[in-house]
């Protein structure tokens, strides 16, 4: 893993500067997988996962797990995210401000592959948890024991929520493979 | 036709990696620097300072408002509004904001009512909003002739207030208790609290508290001749008189008994009061102004139900009331008394 072999070089006294650029690019993708795509969403979460480990940098610096925890920090930063989206005050402001995601201009989004978006769009349908739960599944690979230890869940609560999420995506025409 | 999810979220995942670089990495660097940017720490000197200013605060607030105690400097000072007479020879004076206490004899002068008083020994003065008051003790009052002041000035005492329009007079004044005022020169009115107001007038001396006064006898209203029966049905004199009371005759009547009522509750002399609206309830219909007799018959029920507690009688009364008054002024009050005496339906 990528991650493995920076930190390494993490380990011997980098700066904070050095590990931020080391680390930003796989932030914020991490973040826009989380946040099912959307720019915003993504960089806010990137923004505040880099200023915990700012906070937190002397003590981490020692460690040998930067990646581990700012992967860990990104997953749960994009959780209360999207948890906060969802409390009565966002959904306010976006009565009367509109959808945050400016994204990028429409033609680029004319451009982007239509698969991309469709996937955008089931995932965006999935409720907080199951989407994290089915990212963290599908792309990163993680057994049900080490999600349940990432998100501090139960291992019986998150096979509940992939299964939830297999039939959601199932009714919309996906075929979820094990 | 199904799409594998699996596949599609990968190619996604690229998709979305392909957009990290560039505006989103920039805007992600600016706004982290930005929030990184070093921020000036409250210093331990901050705190200093601030504790500082506060504390001089405190010592100015308390420099000017302190009490003056004992003896009081040449210069006339200005507690409250109070000032000690120039010429005064250092006197014992305890000044706390708007009162002052006085231990010898002292000239105090009240700038913006323009009020003079030579205070004795052991007297204690006031300022108030309506004027100064003689809390015990001793003073002489000289007020000057103010043309221009729509308000008289007043001496406050425990019994009422003395308004002044421009003359000299003194006051005597128990704590909290009885008191008196002797006119000197000019003219001064007495108000009582019950509202009566008392002109004095000089060598004259108004004692307090008010005694209660004899009440001036209800004007007798001429009435007029029982006019001879007219027609079949005869018309008791009563009636007849009242037919030929005017506008006048009935507004004055009504405005006499409400007054002698009044009087009556101030004085707290219930079984009278009772008496003289059973009375002025005797009278037929016309004798009164609108709305007088049912006013009348509430106060009686009033009367008999609160101070008296005369409950079979304040029942009796507030069922006739309430006869008579179906829906009127004093219902919902009639409804009330009847339910705290516990009246029989």
């Amino acid at each position: 893993m990528a991650v493995a072999a920076q930190l390494e070089v993490e380990a011997e006294g980098a700066s904070f500067e050095d590990v931020y650029r080391a680390h930003r690019e796989q932030v914020l993708g991490w973040a826009m997988r989380y946040c099912a795509g959307r720019r915003d969403h993504a960089e806010d979460v990137a923004h505040d996962v880099f200023l915990k480990l700012h906070q937190h940098f002397e003590r981490l610096a020692a460690l040998e797990e930067v990646g581990a925890w700012l992967y860990r920090v990104t997953v749960n930063e994009a959780l209360s995210r999207l948890r906060r989206e969802r409390s009565f005050g966002a959904k306010v402001k976006r009565l009367f401000f509109g959808e945050e995601d400016s994204g990028p201009a429409a033609d680029h989004d004319f451009e982007r592959h239509e698969r991309t978006l469709l996937v955008e769009r089931a995932l965006r349908a999935l409720p907080d948890k199951e989407r994290v739960v089915v990212c963290l599944w599908a792309l990163d690979g993680l057994a049900q024991k080490d999600i349940a230890r990432t998100l501090s869940l139960s291992e019986g609560y998150v096979s509940k929520l992939l299964a939830r999420a297999q039939e959601r995506l199932a009714a919309r025409g996906w075929e979820v493979t094990p | 036709m199904t799409r594998d999810f699996r596949q599609a979220l990968r190619d996604a995942d690229a998709a979305w990696a392909g957009e990290v670089p560039g505006p989103l990495t920039t805007r992600l660097d600016a706004r982290l620097r930005d929030s990184l940017k070093p921020r000036r720490r409250l210093r331990w000197s901050d705190v200093g300072l601030v504790a500082g200013g506060a504390v001089v605060g405190a010592l100015l607030v308390v420099t000017l408002y302190r009490p003056v105690p004992g003896a009081v400097v040449d210069e006339p000072v200005r507690p409250g509004g109070f000032e000690v007479s120039a010429t005064a020879k250092a006197p014992a004076v305890t000044v706390t904001r708007d009162e002052v206490r006085v231990d010898e004899e002292l000239e105090l002068y009240d700038a913006p009512r323009q009020l003079r008083v030579t205070a004795s020994a052991g007297t204690t003065l006031k300022r108030e909003a309506k004027g100064v008051r003689l809390v015990k003790g001793q003073g002489v009052f000289q007020v000057a002739k103010q043309p221009g002041r729509p308000e008289p000035v007043r001496v406050l005492v425990s019994g009422g207030a003395i308004e002044v329009r421009g003359t000299r007079f003194t006051v005597t004044q128990e704590p909290d208790g009885p008191g008196h005022v002797t006119l000197e020169e000019g003219a001064i009115d007495f108000r009582f609290p019950s509202g009566r107001v008392k002109a004095v007038l000089p060598g004259e001396t108004v004692h307090w508290p008010e005694e209660p006064e004899e009440l001036a006898p209800l004007p007798v209203l001429p009435l007029p001749p029982p006019s001879p029966p007219v027609g079949p049905k005869p018309v008791s004199s009563r009636s007849a008189a009242a037919a030929n009371w005017t506008e006048f005759d009935r507004r004055l009547r009504s405005e006499v008994v409400l007054k002698r009522v009044m009087a009556l509750r101030q004085q707290a002399r219930w079984p009278e009061c009772v008496e003289e609206l059973e009375r002025a309830l005797e009278l037929p219909d016309g004798a009164y102004g609108p709305g007088t007799r049912e006013r009348l018959s509430w106060e009686l029920g009033s009367v008999l139900t609160w101070p008296l507690h005369d409950a079979p009688a304040a029942c009796w009364h507030w069922t006739i009331h309430l006869k008579t008054y179906p829906r009127g002024r004093y219902s919902l009050e009639a409804a009330r008394a009847r339910e705290a005496l516990e009246c029989a339906r």
